[in-house]
């Protein structure tokens, strides 16, 4: 019963950081949605050990703990990726904001100094 | 229209023996300082080609990325600019902590800066990119850290001003024995070869090297994604997928203790190549 307890309370936790995260405009109401909606899931599938099993059963796992470690792991793995994407697209970001930057510098000081690039070279 | 066709010949005749008469002269050690400018600028520059009617010249741009290279910068732009103009020359400080931006500076070269160090891709992109809106014919990519001679530029030049190809790799293999590079790192290079022909389907024997030559064409079409060393073999990758024609020729590449210490750790290869695949999973 001590880690039913122990898991509502972090269950609950991570509900309310979810909730205020949201009201600070940080997380989209999907997205908010997703970690609200898995906590609570999180949370049901240790009070509800039966209903557990029987999904178990369904896709042929044997215990209910068991489908829930490997589907954690499936979707840890997942969330890894999409991060390392948004990783990568933020950091493409970066690149190209500096290129612009530092492009734009020359092609203003080239303009100054009479440089002939044409709307042709532009195109 | 026949007489376009005509112009066309007279172009490439033109830039053929330009061409020609630039390396045999070179080769014979008999050309001085200046005339080899005089017949490089005639083959290649904006000033070569207009007369008769000629307007055909092809133009190079040089694409330096430079990373604290306050030491070397100067003579390496010292020696390109003996090959082509100053101001086809263009420099990309990465976020240099030392005066590289200052010293190329005062060379006559086109100067760009990050702000913040991006990576090595990342400044040949933006270089490549400058290079295109100034109308670049063909782009060489150089480093900065004086492993390169600048005369190889004629060499790379050649296929793609002839039209046989769309890139041109430098190899330090082909002719040339590499004086002085490890036996880790030449092991290294090695196994990248094999690594590029297995995921590109690409078959060179010096995967890793920085000098080479695009067309305006095989410029546009590549797209360099990786920031930093593992752009090499994305370059590969991306002619690949391109489709683009490509050839090897031999440069010599001098191994200095700078550019020793400058170079790639031997350990850093395998992570290089994990980004690449990795990469490769996302774009």
């Amino acid at each position: 019963m001590v880690l039913e307890i122990i898991i509502m309370l972090f269950g609950a936790f991570a509900v309310s950081r979810s909730y205020l995260r949201y009201r600070e405009r940080l997380l989209t109401l999907p997205i908010a949605i997703f970690w609200v909606g898995l906590w609570i899931v999180i949370v049901g599938a240790v009070f509800f050990k039966n209903w557990t099993s029987s999904i178990s059963l369904f896709f042929g796992i044997g215990r209910g703990a068991d489908f829930f470690l490997f589907g954690a792991i499936l979707l840890l793995s997942y969330l890894c990726f999409r991060l390392y994407v948004k990783l990568e697209e933020t950091r493409q970001d970066l690149t190209n904001l500096v290129r612009a930057i530092s492009i734009n510098e020359k092609r203003a000081l080239l303009d100054q100094a009479g440089s002939n690039i044409s709307e042709k070279q532009l195109g | 229209m026949a007489a376009k066709t005509l112009l066309e010949e007279c172009k490439k005749i033109r830039h053929t023996f330009y061409l020609n008469l630039a390396i045999f002269s070179r080769q014979e050690n008999d050309m001085t300082e200046s005339a080899e400018k005089s017949c490089m600028n005639r083959l290649a520059l904006h000033s070569g080609g207009e007369e008769n009617g000629c307007n055909e010249a092809a133009t190079i741009y040089v694409v330096v990325p430079a990373y604290n290279e306050e030491s070397a910068i100067a003579g390496v732009i010292a020696d390109l600019a003996r090959v082509v103009p100053a101001q086809h020359i263009i420099v990309i400080d990465d976020g240099s902590s030392d005066a590289t931006y200052l010293v190329a500076q005062q060379t006559g070269a086109i100067v760009l800066r990050h702000f913040i160090n991006r990576g090595q891709g990342a400044a040949i992109a933006t270089g490549i990119e400058l290079a295109l809106e100034l109308g670049a014919d063909i782009i060489v990519t150089f480093d900065a850290d004086g492993q390169h001679r600048a005369t190889d530029i004629l060499e790379l030049a050649k296929p793609i001003i002839l039209g046989s190809t769309d890139v041109v790799l430098g190899n330090r293999f082909l002719k040339y024995k590499p004086e002085g590079i490890r036996k880790d790192r030449y092991l290294i290079l090695k196994l990248g070869a094999i690594f590029t022909w297995l995921v590109s389907g690409i078959r060179v024997s010096d995967c890793q090297n920085g000098l080479r030559a695009l067309s305006r064409k095989a410029a546009r079409s590549i797209q360099i994604k990786q920031d930093r060393m593992a752009h090499a073999s994305e370059i590969l990758d991306e002619i690949a997928r391109e489709k683009l024609k490509y050839t090897e020729v031999p440069v010599k590449v001098i191994y200095t203790e700078h550019s020793l210490r400058k170079g790639q750790k031997t350990s850093s290869a395998f992570s290089l190549a994990l980004r690449f695949l990795v990469s490769r999973l996302i774009h």
